[in-house]
């Protein structure tokens, strides 16, 4: 997928935010390293980001900095699942996921109160599919069930988790990185969720408590 | 663990590991990685390996061949560390050279730094000369130069680079000129600098600066004996 770039002025001009701005936020790792792409232009090289990635972070950011400190924003911002594990309780009671999908995981952990991020994540990411309505609800316990035991392997790489439909049958996967995809005549793409995304998102309502 | 106290006075040399206090004076070498809470190296000093420590004073050479992190270092001397460096804060009086990156709250130099990949920190002040292999990025950068002093890319809010005297010798032969590709700031302030490219919202060009081309936002100053190709508004 070719990705739209934009260069460093024009991300600037567009966001009114100053050169000391992007460095500070480059050091706090705020924007990750990997979307400083260098190129070379006739004025020698120059820096360009991920046009949409870093329109919508820097957005984000603008937004939240003066509730939140900036080591905090980089906690959030982070790929890597955060080290959380909370209790059935407080899912319920922070509105984190819907009933229906809490139904789910009272059956599957019946004994056991404590959920991990990657718990979490999943129940997150279904639910949010559910919701949508791009899923029925046989679907979403395959994709939690995916998901759970593949996405430890991705050690908080960027991925995206695709669903496919076929003549009602659907078949779920997680492809690391940004993936172009082909997909033959009377499949259909059900779903394609951007999982760092998501973290941000779930990260988000976990911090806001 | 216990952590004990480790302290070589002479020539010696012991392992890695966990210490409290590591005390160095005359000739010593560590094998293995170390931990510990302070490092006191007076003398000549080797590491072979990394180095974690809450403060470390290195008075005459130090060498550790891996990364070091730590709160507080301060060289009086000369230090030289084989990776990554990362600590809150750093004074360096005289020579240091860190082949990887360099992540600090504050550094000092009094001397010459020379990093090898890239520098970050939110406040550096230089007096003498540098050079940063890859971006120097830095809340506050003031450079008083003394000798040629390098980096691919400056970045920060405020860049004041001035020069400072010298002898008639060094500056025919180790010009106190800075060097860089690429200068982006809010506030910059440049004097005896080279740079292809300088973006900034005040920019002031002072003397002997070649800048191939200049862009900015609210006001620029130039020396009428700057040399500056093309200037743009934006």
């Amino acid at each position: 997928m070719e990705q739209e770039l934009i260069s460093k002025k024009e991300l600037l001009e567009l966001t009114g935010i100053s050169y000391g701005q992007l460095y500070r936020w480059k050091r706090k790792k705020l924007i990750p390293e990997e979307w400083f792409i260098r190129k070379s232009t006739f004025t020698g090289q120059e820096t360009f980001f991920p046009r949409e990635k870093i329109l919508a972070r820097i957005e984000k950011i603008k937004e939240l900095k003066d509730e939140r400190s900036l080591d905090e924003l980089a906690a959030m911002f982070a790929p890597d699942p955060a080290t959380v594990v909370m209790t059935k309780e407080e899912i319920v009671k922070r509105h984190i996921v819907s009933d229906v999908v809490l139904q789910l995981l009272n059956n599957q952990l019946s004994d056991r109160n404590d959920v991990s991020f990657v718990q979490l994540l999943s129940l997150y990411l279904v639910d949010r599919l559910l919701l949508s309505g791009e899923i029925s609800m046989e679907e979403g316990k395959n994709i939690w069930k995916m998901f759970e035991s593949h996405y430890p392997k991705l050690q908080g790489k960027s991925c995206e988790l695709i669903v496919l439909r076929k003549m009602g049958m659907a078949t779920c996967f997680l492809a690391e990185g940004a993936v172009n995809l082909y997909i033959e005549e009377g499949a259909k793409l059900a779903a394609r969720l951007h999982v760092p995304a998501c973290i941000e998102e779930l990260k988000l309502k976990l911090s806001e408590g | 663990m216990e952590r004990r106290d480790l302290v070589i006075a002479g020539t010696g040399h012991a392992s890695g590991g966990l210490y409290s206090l590591v005390k160095l004076s005359g000739n010593g070498k560590l094998y293995g990685d170390l931990d510990c809470l302070e490092m006191q190296v007076q003398g000549n000093a080797t590491v072979e390996g990394s180095v974690k420590a809450n403060n470390v004073h290195i008075a005459g050479k130090g060498h550790v061949t891996g990364g070091m992190e730590c709160e507080w270092m301060k060289v009086s001397g000369s230090v030289k560390i084989g990776e990554h460096v990362q600590c809150q804060e750093a004074t360096v009086r005289g020579h240091g050279l860190v082949k990887g990156s360099c992540t600090a709250e504050t550094i000092r130099v009094h001397g010459e730094l020379d990093v090898g990949g890239d520098c970050s920190a939110e406040r550096m002040e230089v007096e003498g000369h540098f050079s940063v292999g890859g971006l120097l990025n830095a809340g506050y950068i003031e450079v008083k130069l003394f000798g040629p002093s390098r980096a691919t890319e400056i970045g920060g809010e405020t860049i004041m680079v001035k020069r400072q005297g010298g002898s008639l010798f060094k500056k025919w032969f180790f010009p106190a000129e800075l060097t860089a590709d690429v200068i982006e700031g809010d506030v910059i302030h440049l004097e005896h600098t080279t740079a292809k490219t300088v973006r900034g919202n005040r920019v002031t060009i002072g003397r002997g600066c070649h800048i191939e081309r200049v862009e900015y936002r609210e006001a620029l100053e130039c020396d009428e004996e700057a040399k500056i190709g093309i200037i743009e508004k934006g």
